[in-house]
């Protein structure tokens, strides 16, 4: 089978990409739940660029006569699902944000009151 | 059913030696020319209430002025929004142990002269949450044109989709008992909470009216609402009412 230049570049940008990811886990720059979606989105064009034969069945099955747009479209979809992975996790983080802004705001309160109480007391004592 | 007075947060009117069960919740952003004025009129109240204002990350002082007018401050540290503010001092009243938790906002729309007719449905066990609202009564200040036609836009939907009846669904001034409170402390939007509010509190079974209230315009300041965000929120609450419908309670 003949490789062609599109498959060739996609799976030189899958690999560099790979290369990325990989070394920021190695370095501890991605979270443990956040780096496996990226290495399926690096990983997921070479398999696609060097295992064509069934993407190109499925593009003629669905009409599209230029194989690789349908490449092109997994991609945006990968990358769309990546967007709302990542959203839903900032969303998370916003929660968690503001929960704590709330108590530690909650905290500062019952703290002040305990001193004014203990300042109060030892007034007193006097 | 009588309660003991709750008040364990020490939150209660330093001018009476009374403890109080109900928490009166004060959200405040830059509001350094009228939150003391909302302290001292819920303070000059007959009743005495626990008055706590919750500065939401304010530069210019409004902690400061809610304290030298007699007020806890549950100080953000950082601008969190309103619904986060109000969730806070939610949080505080029901960790607290207060019965009931009523909101006013620190801008000084809202006279604390109210508090008495928000909390008797609550005290007198016809509903779980109460809205003050300006329109049943049309008195006092009622807003702009355009801001009355989305009100009656949402509570007309809110009518629609959810079978509410309140006729100003968006006021910032309303009381909650025990169980509504536990509710919105657990769950409160922190975009466009007041609208939200209602259908979670619909949805739970809580039972939802509203007594007339009078407003009045802002003394000093402006809004943080500008002419675009209106809209904004528009559409962004109106969607958020129809998804609010078919979202988990849990």
């Amino acid at each position: 089978m003949e490789i062609q230049l599109f498959q060739t570049v996609a799976a030189f940008g899958s690999i560099v990409l790979t290369a990325i990811v990989v070394e920021l886990i190695r370095r501890r720059r991605l979270k443990d739940e956040l780096w496996l979606p990226w290495l399926i989105v690096a990983i997921a064009p070479l398999i696609a660029s060097l295992w064509i034969s069934p993407w190109a069945a499925v593009a003629h099955w669905l009409g599209i006569r230029y194989e690789p747009a349908l490449l092109l479209g997994f991609a945006i979809v990968l990358c769309f699902a990546l967007l709302l992975y990542l959203t839903v996790v900032v969303s998370g983080l916003m929660r968690q944000n503001l929960r704590l802004a709330q108590e530690l705001g909650i905290l500062r309160l019952r703290i002040d009151a305990a001193t004014d109480r203990g300042g109060a007391q030892r007034s007193d004592s006097r | 059913m009588s309660h003991p007075a709750a008040d364990s947060e020490g939150l209660g009117n330093p001018d009476s030696a009374a403890a109080t069960d109900v928490l009166v919740v004060v959200p405040a952003y830059n509001e350094v020319g009228n939150v003391g004025r909302v302290v001292e009129e819920t303070r000059a109240c007959r009743e005495p209430f626990a008055i706590l204002v919750v500065d939401d990350g304010s530069v210019d002082g409004t902690g400061a002025a809610a304290v030298a007018a007699g007020a806890r401050v549950l100080r953000l540290p950082f601008n969190c929004g309103i619904g986060a503010s109000v969730q806070a001092g939610l949080r505080l009243g029901v960790e607290g142990g207060y019965r009931i938790i009523a909101r006013i906002d620190g801008d000084g729309q809202h006279d604390p002269a109210v508090l008495p007719d928000l909390l008797a449905p609550i005290r007198d066990g016809r509903a779980d949450f109460v809205i003050g609202s300006r329109y049943l009564n049309g008195e006092g200040f009622q807003s702009t044109s355009a801001r009355r036609m989305g009100i009656r836009w949402f509570t007309t939907l809110l009518q629609a989709v959810c079978g509410i009846r309140v006729s100003d669904p968006t006021s910032g001034c309303w009381a909650a008992n025990e169980r509504a409170a536990a509710l919105l402390a657990e769950e409160y939007s922190s975009d466009y909470p007041e609208v939200d509010a209602l259908v979670r509190l619909a949805r739970s079974g809580c039972a939802i009216c509203d007594v007339p209230t009078r407003m009045r315009e802002r003394p000093s300041g402006s809004s943080s609402i500008g002419r675009l965000d209106g809209f904004y929120y528009m559409a962004k609450v109106t969607i958020a009412l129809l998804i609010a419908r078919i979202r988990s309670t849990q």
